[in-house]
């Protein structure tokens, strides 16, 4: 030990000394100085204390080198981290006296209470790839001569160093890359932690000072010789990286004084502390508002980590090479794929169309951006943006990345790069903000992309999402449903304390700023405005009837339900990794099974009556302005509200339309051609086995009929809707039979022509089915209160439905009621009847289920 | 010290909190359980496929407490999840010989 008067110096300097960084840095909260100073003050003690011990000529002895390495050796000292010290020597062991000088300069640094890391190490040793234990080598590239034989460590840091790199490139790199995956996967390969530790978490500081490791071992490989790391940053990410690591600096240097040692897990408290103390910011903010500049930061270090890696890391195996080149046959004209980055073909002309299309191209094929991509749309984004886009366009550009299955990257990727709040203004407010509580794991934006991710990962082999991922095939608009998911907290960064009032009317005006029809607005509206209600219900009794009846009431339709029930699913599933318990996932699909069943058993009683709104009726009013209000109260009166869900505005004045002309003509018809199939709608009088004969007529033009809704007013006028199929393509191939096709419903009705004689000449199907499905008949009498229903499961097949509506017809059943749906090639068809407007008796019933149960055998 | 382990309504979970906190009990446990007792449940359809609902969603809670509260503590888990109705879930108390704080190793009703 040293004299005990120079032990005290030391020590009362030291302490002094520390003290004053300690105050300088709660001055002004500079954590980069304070971490330079503190290596400063090592240095001087280091050196006093080889003075004491080793020699007091501070470039010998000729054996003996003091070098600082790891955190030390980089100048970078926080208040309590590791003094790493390597006593290097040339060959022969240092000798028994070299070795108590060591020891007796380490234990005086021990009593000063300094974590001492010390090393002592040949240069042939240095020279050494130390497979376990990796952190040695990567410390020696941070090597900084302090005191000894400078010859000695020159030789190191020129000679040896340089050609241990050179000949161990490949495994240094390969083992950084290892330790940085198990270190990344043990943080959940995410930078979104409620409580993240500022140097070990993804984006925190050991992921930028692999990015410098990296960058050192890329220089090596170019220029063969020392480089500045940051000099090698991509030019894009300069500025970012700096402003993040002053402020990560910043952090751990509180933290380190706030605990009085090297704790680096920024705690619930901890953020409260930092943001009261104005750590990095001019005035306290709230801890949100700071953790989401954390956030920033994080995101920041993160792409440097992730693009460094991309660019220095090698492939690891032949297979592997071969994978890459195999997925690089995806190039195309536009955008090249190499070792699963995507570079722009031409970098140097970028239109606005290649620039939206090669998000598109990200979602499609899930490969990131290269860094050169990155900075190239970084630099074209001003041109590109300062040409306005139409709604139509940019929805057509969203469109395209939110459907195809890797459109949580795609957003991503928009988002760092300003292209999304481009598209959706709206979004920006919504870049890393915090909902700050122990559930909310993710800023908003994370928590939206996670959503979307979740949609787009769920799967049919998977036990816990069979069931939701079942109900994603099955939704019409997926479109809308995505859109929803993106934009429904988008509402959360306003100061309202209802975020779903702010989600709501800021939808609203996207979807008109995006060009949006009225009912498509509608769609993306309701689900915004309902997207906590299953939520909510699923917090009361979930098969109380009220809570059913409440929640049918809301939806209004199976579609939305489905919806609404993938939108909930995702939303949870989003909010943190234990948010989507098995339990949650069970009871959320016996709510919609519930549900579901609910809107089935409820339609034919919940019909429009004079209590229908104002509102409604002024929403179909302002689509034809010359109707009146009465006739279209008229009309209504009667019908099952779920008509009203099914049919947007438009169609409810077209039939209206229609039904206004049945006293110049009966059979009033209506065909449309939609993207996979035909729609077509009549109205008219209702008339016995009226369901049956329109059925047979499309079963006559071999028409498959797989979905179709069927509901009459008050006034007995019937609208009938038939989604189907053109098995033969008759009407897809010859326009000119449309006219005829719609006459046919016109003369069948009238009774001047048979269904036998339309369908006589019609080929019939012998196609063998994929699937058996066995039938089933569930008779419903207590649901609804004025008739019965009949929920039918069944094999589909073509003139499926004209059998089962004349089986009904034959019985003397009218049909209230019909709502036809298609699942593959199960047919699953709900009617409401009633005889002689009565529920049906008992002994009809039994007819009826032994009549259809025959009919509906499948094939053998 | 006595173990309090009540299978209730999940609807009923945010009502019990409160009520456990307003007399001063903060710890609890809380598990997502399924189960039946009297209330058998029901069968739904579905797309042709019948799912039988016999397992009902519960939630379970597990508080420890001192003897002297734990009267208290059941009157006010009855009073907040109490419907009235087949499906109200049960109470067991169950002795306890000792409890331990792992922070700072103190022992008993001190731990708790």
């Amino acid at each position: 030990m040293a004299s005990g008067g120079l032990a005290q110096t030391l020590r009362n300097r030291y302490e002094a000394e520390t003290e004053r960084i300690r105050l300088d840095f709660a001055a002004a909260h500079d954590g980069r100085l304070a971490i330079q100073r503190r290596s400063a003050l090592l240095d001087s003690l280091a050196l006093r204390l080889w003075q004491e011990y080793v020699s007091p000529e501070q470039t010998a002895p000729a054996d003996l080198a003091l070098v600082a390495i790891g955190g030390y050796g980089r100048g970078s000292l926080y208040p309590h981290s590791d003094i790493d010290l390597l006593f290097l020597y040339e060959k022969a062991l240092p000798g028994p006296e070299r070795k108590d000088e060591i020891r007796q300069l380490c234990q005086d640094m021990w009593d000063m209470r300094l974590k001492l890391s010390p090393t002592t190490r040949s240069l042939e040793e240095c020279d050494l790839l130390h497979r376990d234990n990796l952190e040695f080598n990567i410390s020696l590239l941070d090597c900084r001569f302090l005191a000894g034989n400078f010859e000695l460590f020159r030789r190191l840091h020129e000679q040896v160093l340089p050609k241990f790199i050179l000949r161990e490139w490949q495994d240094l790199v390969r083992g950084l890359s290892e330790v940085n995956e198990e270190r990344r996967r043990k943080m959940g390969n995410t930078i979104f932690h409620l409580e993240p530790n500022v140097k070990d978490t993804p984006g925190g500081l050991r992921d930028y000072h692999l990015a410098g490791w990296l960058a050192l071992l890329n220089g090596f490989s170019r220029s063969r010789g020392w480089i500045n790391p940051t000099d090698t940053f991509p030019a894009n990410l300069r500025s970012s990286t700096e402003e993040a690591i002053a402020f990560l600096s910043a952090i751990r240097c509180f933290l380190h004084y706030r605990s009085g040692r090297d704790d680096n897990l920024l705690s619930w408290e901890a953020q409260d502390a930092a943001a009261q103390g104005c750590i990095a910011f001019a005035d306290a903010p709230d801890a949100a508002v700071w953790m989401r500049r954390y956030f920033r930061h994080a995101r920041n270090i993160n792409r440097l980590a992730s693009v460094m890696l991309d660019d220095v890391v090698p492939a690891r195996s032949s297979i592997y090479q071969q994978f890459q080149s195999w997925r690089s046959r995806l190039s195309n004209r536009d955008f090249a794929v190499v070792n699963g980055r995507v570079y722009l073909q031409q970098p140097s002309s970028i239109d606005q169309d290649a620039f939206l299309r090669v998000f598109e191209f990200v979602a499609q094929h899930g490969f990131k951006l290269a860094g050169s991509t990155e900075q190239r749309l970084e630099q074209a984004f001003p041109a590109v943006s300062s040409r306005p886009l139409t709604g139509g366009t940019r929805w057509a550009a969203l469109r395209a990345v939110l459907v195809r299955p890797h459109a949580g990257l795609a957003l991503r990727s928009m988002q760092e790069l300003g292209v999304l709040a481009m598209i959706i203004p709206e979004f920006r407010a919504l870049d890393s903000l915090v909902i700050r509580d122990f559930y909310h794991r993710y800023t908003v934006d994370e928590h939206t992309f996670l959503a979307i991710d979740t949609l787009h990962g769920l799967r049919k082999d998977s036990e816990e999402t069979q069931h939701f991922a079942e109900l994603l095939g099955e939704v019409e608009r997926l479109d809308l449903l995505y859109l929803a998911m993106l934009l429904h907290d988008v509402g959360k960064a306003g100061s309202s304390e209802s975020h779903v009032q702010a989600s709501l009317q800021a939808a609203a005006h996207i979807c008109a700023e995006l060009e949006l029809s009225q009912e498509e607005c509608d769609s993306i509206c309701f689900l915004i405005a309902s997207h906590l209600e299953m939520s909510v219900a699923m917090r009361r009794d979930i098969f109380d009837p009220a809570t059913l009846k409440n929640l049918a009431l809301v939806v209004g339709s199976p579609e939305r339900l489905k919806m609404l029930c993938l939108l909930t699913y995702a939303d949870i599933s989003a909010v943190n990794p234990d948010a989507m318990t098995t339990w949650k996932a069970e009871n959320l699909w016996r709510l919609y099974v519930a549900t579901v069943n609910e809107l089935d058993r409820s339609v034919d009683d919940e019909r429009v009556h004079d209590d229908m709104r104002d509102e409604q009726l002024a929403n179909i009013l302002r689509l034809a302005p010359q109707l009146e209000a009465r006739r279209l109260r008229e009309f209504l009166q009667g019908l099952p509200r779920r008509y009203l869900r099914l049919h947007g505005p438009q169609e409810i004045v077209t039939h209206l339309e229609l039904a206004a002309k049945l006293g110049t003509d009966a059979v009033q018809t209506a065909l449309t051609r939609r993207r996979n199939m035909f729609e077509i709608t009549v109205v008219t009088v209702d008339q016995p086995a009226l369901f049956a004969k329109l059925a047979g007529i499309l079963a006559a033009w071999g028409m498959n009929i797989v979905k179709a809704d069927a509901f009459s007013n008050a006034g007995g006028v019937v609208v009938d809707t038939f989604f189907f199929t053109d098995r033969f393509h008759t009407l897809e191939l010859n326009v000119q039979e449309w006219g005829r096709f719609q006459r046919s419903f016109v003369d069948v009705l009238a009774g001047e022509c048979s269904l036998e004689a339309l369908g006589s000449g019609r080929k019939s199907d012998s196609r063998t089915p994929k699937l058996r499905i066995e039938p089933r008949v569930q008779v419903d009498e207590v649901s609804a209160l004025h008739s019965t229903l009949i929920e039918i499961i069944a094999q589909d097949r073509p003139g499926l439905l004209y059998r089962i509506a004349s089986i009904f017809a034959e019985n003397g059943c009218n049909i209230e009621v019909a709502l036809i749906d298609t699942e593959g090639e199960m047919a699953i068809d709900v009617f409401y009847l009633t005889a002689a407007r009565n529920k049906l008796p008992v002994e009809l019933i039994g007819k009826l289920r032994d009549a259809l149960m025959e009919e509906l055998q499948p094939p053998a | 010290m006595t173990k309090l382990e009540a299978m209730i309504q999940p609807s009923k979970l945010d009502a019990v909190k409160s009520a456990l906190l307003e007399i001063g009990i903060d710890g609890l446990t809380v598990l997502e359980a399924r189960g039946h007792g009297r209330q058998k449940g029901h069968t739904e359809f579905y797309r042709g496929r019948e799912y039988t609902v016999d397992l009902l969603p519960k939630i379970k809670l597990e508080i420890v407490l001192r003897d002297e509260v734990v009267e208290q503590a059941v009157g006010a888990v009855i009073k907040a999840a109490q419907t009235g109705k087949i499906g109200d879930g049960k109470i067991f108390l169950t002795r306890v010989d000792e409890a331990i704080r792992i922070r700072n190793e103190e022992r008993g009703s001190n731990a708790l």
